[in-house]
């Protein structure tokens, strides 16, 4: 008996450590964000008597609006349109007989073993070529491109499971291909959709060198390009960057909070089983 | 492999035509299957054979004016002690992340897994550090770690660490990646908390059944039936954080820049300084190809390695 | 090079007695030639306004106003839209290589003049501007324009002298009894007094590289005095670099990093993020080797640090040193226009409306802290004079390193101080690496 209540003192002992560990960071970025330079400088534990407004000021001035603007459209366009074609692709793959099937698949699974950085210089120079270079809509491009490989691979084996006869039944009925794939798989798949997205939109959402690379202007910047210039900008004023990293945060913080499970099932879709 | 033979068009359905309708199946295939291969050839599979024609290239990137010269990238590459220590960091970072972000992961997925009061808060906020941006990630530790104003150093000295009052995390060499180490494992572990719960809850009515029959204690449960049981989430795991931790960035770029001294340089950073800092572009895809045959390589020898313990299995 | 130097003598000492003489007489002429070629401007234009980029780092509430007023009113003399875009010292070498030759290259961009100015014109992307800045050359630092000017070919137009001082904080000084040291040994005691009492010397933030290095090289033409100056890549019969000047730099340097006269960590502390700015406004550190921008920033970030607590000084001279306080680390800001540029006329038009403007310039200095280019403005910020007159007093000047010399040598230099702060290297290390280095790239020419 005692043995277990050691165990289980062990078990929150280590339970709350790691929340410490986790959880700390944020706690400390929500009490810098409302005190001033002063008062950070005087001391980082302090829960401040009164909440500064000034490092909000900040931030919202420093055109953080527009960058969320942008992130919303690069990464919902993105991910609509990867979640379209692959979708094609992968009811191709799942459904139909053809001689190349297994290498289609392959060639686009590898694309999750190999590292998109690789193509840092191509598509820098390409989107250079075709005047791409500085506007959001430029990341459009290889955000889509990235984000194909994990749905395709999703997507098809969420197809595969798909009963047949559901199918045979509605091409007996008469269905056209086009019908079975926009009327009785797509919506049959809204499961796997949704995981989909979820996860493309985060990587969109967070992607960082080739917003870096390909993007130039204020107004054209996505978020993490946004704070990385605000870092910049504000240098010494640390409530004012905190501050800049909450807002920046908190659209996928609320998200998460209403939506948990759909979230956390969205991250784990890499875990997939082959 | 499931398909629909039979129940699609060009088989026995219809048997006017069979040439016009296969004519026409392929047609059908080729619609669905064209504009992901459009774009991802453009963009994925284009890209990797441009990068390696520019590594044959003489390009500074700031003019289109480049020359061939074979493989002379290569050969300094080869040379270049700085690749050799930007991938020694790649790979430690490969050993640190499946080590212990799979380790600390399990041990997450297990506690948020029991009937500890509270789970789902712990998992909640377990979770939190993925939401984060990695620019975010970056930026806050990066202020945490800072030698005089950081709060790490101030924790560490209210806890009577006297020494570690001005200690540099960042501006020193050794403790450099060790400090960029614990950010990314900090930021990651949740992603394989997250994959390994997933895994157990898949196997939780087969340990019950199992548990049940022998009566077995937790501990040999665990090693017998869990563990066997996870091996392929794990195995997923440990590819993903292997490809990730080969192409290594962000973190990196935010919070060292590579430094000091290269002491944290990875390869993507290398690349990077070489394309759009010194301007060379030629040599900076050479540094982009050998990253792309560097991680095709080791997902290639780990897929072997473990398909061959499953086997002998 | 003795005749430009006595010219940028005369030109800084005309700013010093016009400063001490007041200001009431030098306003409006300038501003009435630009006024001028603004209407013919305007009567060649059409009714839409033409559009210029400019990009710029300098990063200061006042210089911004002024930007943004220059701009304005250029928009109405000239009827010629200029959007100006801000960036962060390190990040904005990058990003103007990204963009250069894409045919999206800003129309006027910052450069350093030199030869991180010269690798674009040698890649053919910067207009070529003899002619179109030959009627308002007088009016700016003669040895400014020389950092921008390739074979007699005009490149840029200065617009900032990036004078390297020390800043120090008096404050800490007078409650120790200290004054400024005159020489190195001196240095000693002041920094020993520091560090007993929990201050750290200097506060560096070495994470750019760049910063360190300055140190290096007024410790390299302190000892080598004014023989020892690099201009350029050139093998003078026994190598690049003085040899002996550069290893007692080294050493020199590696004795502050043992004795720890710099902040713990120094290579992870970045200058652009301030963290070694926010150590000497705290009084936890006491001086600080930095270019002009510093007390631009310091104007801005601290303004109550800036009007009671900062001075300046040259750097101090060392023990058996050829050198004198009379060799100065200085540079330029310069801006450059761009081959894609289509409205070029209007570009430099732009430029010397911006750089030759007296109250422009007098706010960029007196309000911005900003040391600029323009001769004959009327200075009253004291920081800003005190640089301006230790810049006077020069009789040679040295660019900086990464600037002046090849990319392949300033990387090679800049990293390899970096290490030798990092306790890395040796001094001999440093020197053979940057020498090698020199002589590779002058083998490969």
């Amino acid at each position: 008996m005692t043995k277990q209540i050691t165990l289980k003192a062990l078990l929150y002992f280590v339970a709350i450590l790691f929340l410490i560990i986790f959880g700390f960071p944020f706690v400390f970025v929500l009490i810098t964000s409302i005190k001033d330079q002063n008062g950070y400088m005087q001391s980082f534990w302090n829960i401040p008597s009164t909440f500064y407004i000034g490092n909000f000021i900040a931030v919202f001035k420093a055109n953080f609006l527009r960058y969320l603007f942008n992130s919303l459209f690069v990464a919902g366009i993105s991910v609509s349109l990867a979640i379209f074609i692959a979708s094609m692709a992968s009811f191709a793959l799942a459904t139909m007989k053809f001689k190349l099937n297994k290498a289609v698949f392959m060639l686009f699974l590898v694309g999750m073993m190999i590292p998109a950085h690789t193509t840092l210089i191509p598509i820098f120079a390409l989107n250079r070529q075709l005047g791409l270079l500085d506007k959001t809509y430029g990341l459009i491009g290889p955000y889509t491109s990235f984000a194909i490989p994990i749905s395709v691979f999703i997507m098809t084996g969420f197809f595969k499971e798909v009963p047949k006869s559901i199918q045979e039944s509605a091409y007996i009925d008469g269905a056209s291909v086009f019908r079975i794939y926009g009327q009785i798989m797509l919506p049959l798949s809204l499961p796997a959709v949704s995981t989909v997205a979820i996860f493309n939109f985060l990587a969109c959402w967070n992607e960082f060198i080739f917003g870096l690379t390909l993007i130039n202007s204020p107004s054209q910047k996505t978020l993490p390009i946004g704070i990385r210039e605000f870092y910049g900008a504000e240098s010494i004023n640390i409530p004012a960057i905190l501050t800049a990293v909450l807002v920046a945060s908190l659209p996928v913080m609320i998200f998460y909070f209403l939506c948990q499970e759909q979230v956390i099932k969205g991250l784990s879709a890499g875990a997939v089983k082959e | 492999m499931k398909t629909l033979e039979g129940t699609m068009p060009g088989n026995d359905y219809v048997k006017k035509s069979k040439i016009k309708q296969a004519m026409k199946q392929r047609l059908t295939i080729l619609l669905f299957l064209l504009p992901a291969l459009l774009v991802y050839g453009t963009y994925n599979v284009y890209g990797i054979f441009r990068t390696f024609y520019y590594s044959f290239m003489k390009w500074s990137g700031l003019s289109p004016r480049m020359t061939f010269i074979g493989l002379k990238n290569y050969i300094n590459l080869v040379t270049d002690i700085n690749i050799w220590l930007a991938l020694k960091n790649n790979l430690i970072l490969v050993v640190v992340s499946i080590v212990f972000q799979l380790s600390f992961g399990l041990i997450l997925a297990l506690i948020v897994n029991s009937k500890i009061r509270g789970a789902k808060f712990f998992r909640t906020v377990y979770f939190m550090p993925m939401l984060l941006s990695t620019v975010a990630t970056g930026i806050i530790w990066l202020l945490m770690f800072d030698p005089y104003y950081g709060l790490i150093n101030h924790m560490f000295t209210a806890m009577g660490f006297k020494s570690l009052e001005n200690m540099a995390w960042i501006g020193d060499p050794k403790s450099a990646m060790p400090a960029v180490l614990f950010v990314v494992c900090w930021q990651y572990i949740p992603q394989y908390m997250i994959l390994l719960r997933a895994g157990l809850t898949n196997i939780a009515d087969e340990i019950n059944e199992a548990a049940t029959i022998d009566g077995a204690n937790k501990l040999q449960l665990f090693k017998s039936i869990t563990l066997p049981l996870l091996a392929p989430t794990l195995k997923t795991s440990a590819i993903l954080s292997l490809v990730g931790s080969l192409k290594y960035f962000d973190l990196v770029y935010v919070m060292t820049g590579g430094g000091p001294n290269g002491a944290t340089e990875v390869m993507a950073t290398y690349m990077y300084k070489n394309g759009f800092e010194s301007s060379n572009m030629g040599y900076a895809s050479s540094v982009a190809a050998f990253m792309f045959i560097v991680s095709l390589t080791m997902v290639a020898l780990f897929q072997f390695g473990t398909r061959r313990k499953e086997e002998n299995n | 090079m003795k005749k430009r130097l006595l010219s940028i003598v005369l030109a800084i000492s005309t700013v010093m007695s016009l400063a001490a003489c007041g200001s009431s007489d030098t306003s409006g002429n300038t501003s009435g030639a630009v006024s001028q070629s603004a209407a013919s401007d305007v009567q060649s234009g059409s009714g839409e306004a033409k559009h210029l980029t400019l990009w710029t780092i300098v990063k200061n509430d006042a210089a911004t106003k002024v930007f943004n007023d220059a701009a304005a009113n250029f928009k109405k003399t000239n009827n010629v839209e200029v959007e100006i875009q801000f960036f962060e010292n390190d990040p904005y070498k990058t990003k103007l290589k990204t963009v250069m030759g894409s045919g999206q290259a800003p129309d006027i961009f910052h450069s350093w003049g030199g030869a991180w100015l010269k690798q674009f014109v040698d890649e053919d992307q910067v207009l070529e501007i003899t002619d179109k800045s030959s009627d308002f050359k007088s009016q700016l630092s003669e040895a400014a324009w020389d950092l921008d000017t390739f074979d007699g070919k005009v490149y840029g137009v200065p617009y900032i002298l990036t004078g390297t001082v020390i800043y120090y904080n008096k404050a800490l000084f007078d409650k120790y009894g200290l004054t400024f040291p005159k020489t190195w040994d001196e240095m000693q005691t002041v920094a020993k007094t520091f560090k007993d009492n929990g201050i750290i010397p200097f506060a560096m933030g070495n994470k750019g590289a760049w910063p360190g290095a300055m140190y290096y090289i007024y410790q390299y033409i302190r000892f080598g005095g004014k023989d020892a100056i690099i201009t350029g890549l050139e093998d003078k019969g026994n190598g690049v670099f003085d040899k002996d000047a550069f290893i007692n730099a080294g050493k020199n340097i590696k004795q502050m990093v043992d004795e720890g006269w710099f902040p713990a960590g120094t290579n992870g502390i970045n200058y652009d993020t301030g963290g070694d700015r926010m150590l000497f406004y705290s009084e936890k550190a006491a001086m600080m080797l930095q270019t002009g921008s510093m007390s631009s920033a310091a104007k801005d970030e601290s303004p109550d640090f800036y009007k009671n607590n900062l001075a300046v000084a040259p750097f101090p001279t060392v023990n058996g040193g050829k050198g004198t306080t009379q060799e100065t680390l200085l540079g330029n800001n310069a801006f450059s226009v761009s081959k894609d540029c289509k409205n070029p006329d209007d570009a430099v038009a732009f430029l010397k409306y911006y750089t030759t403007d007296k109250e422009l310039n007098e706010r960029n200095a007196n309000d911005g802290g900003i040391l600029v280019a323009t001769k004959d403005v009327n200075i009253k910020d004291p920081i800003v004079s005190g640089i301006m007159g230790i810049l006077s007093q020069s009789t040679s000047v040295q660019n900086f390193f990464d600037q002046g010399l090849p990319t392949e040598v300033a990387t090679a230099f800049n990293e390899s101080t970096q290490a030798l702060i990092g306790g890395a290297m040796s001094p001999e290390d440093v020197y053979k690496k940057c020498e090698d280095t020199a002589q590779k790239v002058l083998k490969d020419k």
